[in-house]
C-alpha cells in the first residue's frame, strides 16, 4: 500500500512540493477507506477535511431546484484518482458547497483544512505552489463541469 | 478619487496584500474605460489581461454549446466594483472561460496576466495571498456555473 506521502506526491495539488514539504503535509493527513455509495460529506455540512483521491471515484453532488417546490440531488462532476475535493476546507469557508459520495469503493487521504492552512501560512513559498495548483484544479473543474452538463 | 493602489487594496483579488506588494502590482496596472455593450474578452479567446472593476457592472456570459462562441449564451454572474474578471490570464489557463460584457459604462484597472504572474513567482509571499484569493473567487464562480448550467441540463 502506498504511503500518504507517495499519494500526495502524485496528486495534482501537491505534486510540486519538495520531499521535505510533502512530509509536513503527510503529517497532517490520514488514509481513509469508504464503501460504494458512501456520503463522505454533505452539502452545507461544516467543513473539516480536504480530500485527495488515491483510488476509486467520487461524485460531486448538489441540491438544485428544478422548479419551485422540487429539489433534486444532481451529480455535477466525478472526481478521479489524483484529484482533490472539499477545497472549501482549506479556503476558510465554514460549510461545504456540495456533497461528496463514493461511486465505487474509494481510498482517500483526508487532511485537516485548518491545519493545512496554518502550515501554508507559515511557509508562504510552499503555500504559493499549493494555491497555484488549487487554482488550476478549480479551473479544470470549471472546464469539465461544462462538458458534463452541456454534453 | 481613489488611486490605483487603493482600488487594488479593496478588490477581491488583492485584499490582504501589504502596501509594498500593492505598489509593485500597481506599477503593472493601467486604468481603462468602456462603454455599455463593450466586450472585454470572449470565451475561448487567448488570455491577456486580468481586470478589476472600479465602477459599473460587467456580466459574465457562458455559451450553452460545448463550442465556445456558438449558439445561445447565458449570464452566470454580474460583477460590480471590487470584483475581478479575466482571472484565467493569471491562473495559468490559455483561454478565457467566459465572455465579459459591460452592462453599464465601466471604469476598470487592467493588468497584464503574464507580467503579474512573473511578479508573483518572484514574490511568493504576495503570490500566496493572491492565489488564495483567486482560489476563493473561482470556486464561488464554479458553484454559480454549476447552478446555472444545471437549469439547462435535460
Amino acid at each position: 500500500m502506498a504511503s500518504t506521502k507517495e499519494i500526495l506526491a502524485r496528486s495534482e495539488l501537491f505534486k510540486r512540493l519538495t520531499n521535505e514539504e510533502l512530509e509536513k503535509v503527510a503529517g497532517l493527513g490520514r488514509q481513509e477507506i469508504y464503501p460504494e455509495e458512501f456520503t463522505i460529506f454533505s452539502e452545507s455540512a461544516m467543513t473539516g477535511d480536504l480530500y485527495i483521491v488515491d483510488a476509486g471515484k467520487v461524485a460531486v453532488e448538489m441540491k438544485l431546484s428544478v422548479y419551485p417546490g422540487l429539489v433534486q440531488q444532481a451529480t455535477v462532476e466525478v472526481v478521479l484518482e489524483g484529484d482533490a475535493f472539499g477545497w472549501s476546507a482549506v479556503l476558510g469557508s465554514p460549510i461545504y458547497s456540495f456533497s461528496a459520495k463514493s461511486v465505487e469503493p474509494v481510498r482517500l487521504v483526508a487532511i485537516d483544512g485548518e491545519r493545512l492552512h496554518s502550515l501554508l501560512d507559515e511557509n508562504p513559498d510552499m503555500g504559493y505552489r499549493v494555491m497555484s495548483a488549487l487554482v488550476e484544479v478549480v479551473s479544470s473543474s470549471m472546464r469539465s463541469v461544462k462538458r458534463t452538463l452541456l454534453a | 478619487m481613489a488611486t490605483i493602489k487603493e482600488v487594488l487594496a479593496s478588490s477581491d483579488l488583492f485584499k490582504g496584500i501589504a502596501d509594498e506588494g500593492l505598489k509593485k502590482i500597481a506599477a503593472l496596472a493601467q486604468a481603462e474605460s468602456y462603454e455599455v455593450g463593450a466586450i472585454l474578452f470572449t470565451e475561448g479567446s487567448a488570455t491577456r489581461d486580468v481586470y478589476i472593476i472600479k465602477e459599473g457592472r460587467v456580466a459574465l456570459d457562458l455559451s450553452l454549446s460545448p463550442t465556445p462562441g456558438v449558439g445561445k449564451q447565458t449570464t452566470v454572474e454580474t460583477l460590480s466594483n471590487g470584483q475581478i474578471c479575466g482571472w484565467s490570464a493569471v491562473g495559468g489557463t490559455a483561454v478565457y472561460s467566459m465572455t465579459a460584457r459591460c452592462t453599464e459604462p465601466v471604469r476598470m484597472i487592467a493588468i497584464n496576466g503574464e507580467r503579474l504572474r512573473s511578479l508573483l513567482d518572484e514574490n511568493p509571499n504576495i503570490g500566496y495571498r493572491v492565489m488564495e484569493n483567486m482560489a476563493k473567487i473561482i470556486s464561488s464562480r464554479l458553484r454559480n456555473i454549476r447552478m446555472t448550467l444545471r437549469v439547462f441540463h435535460r
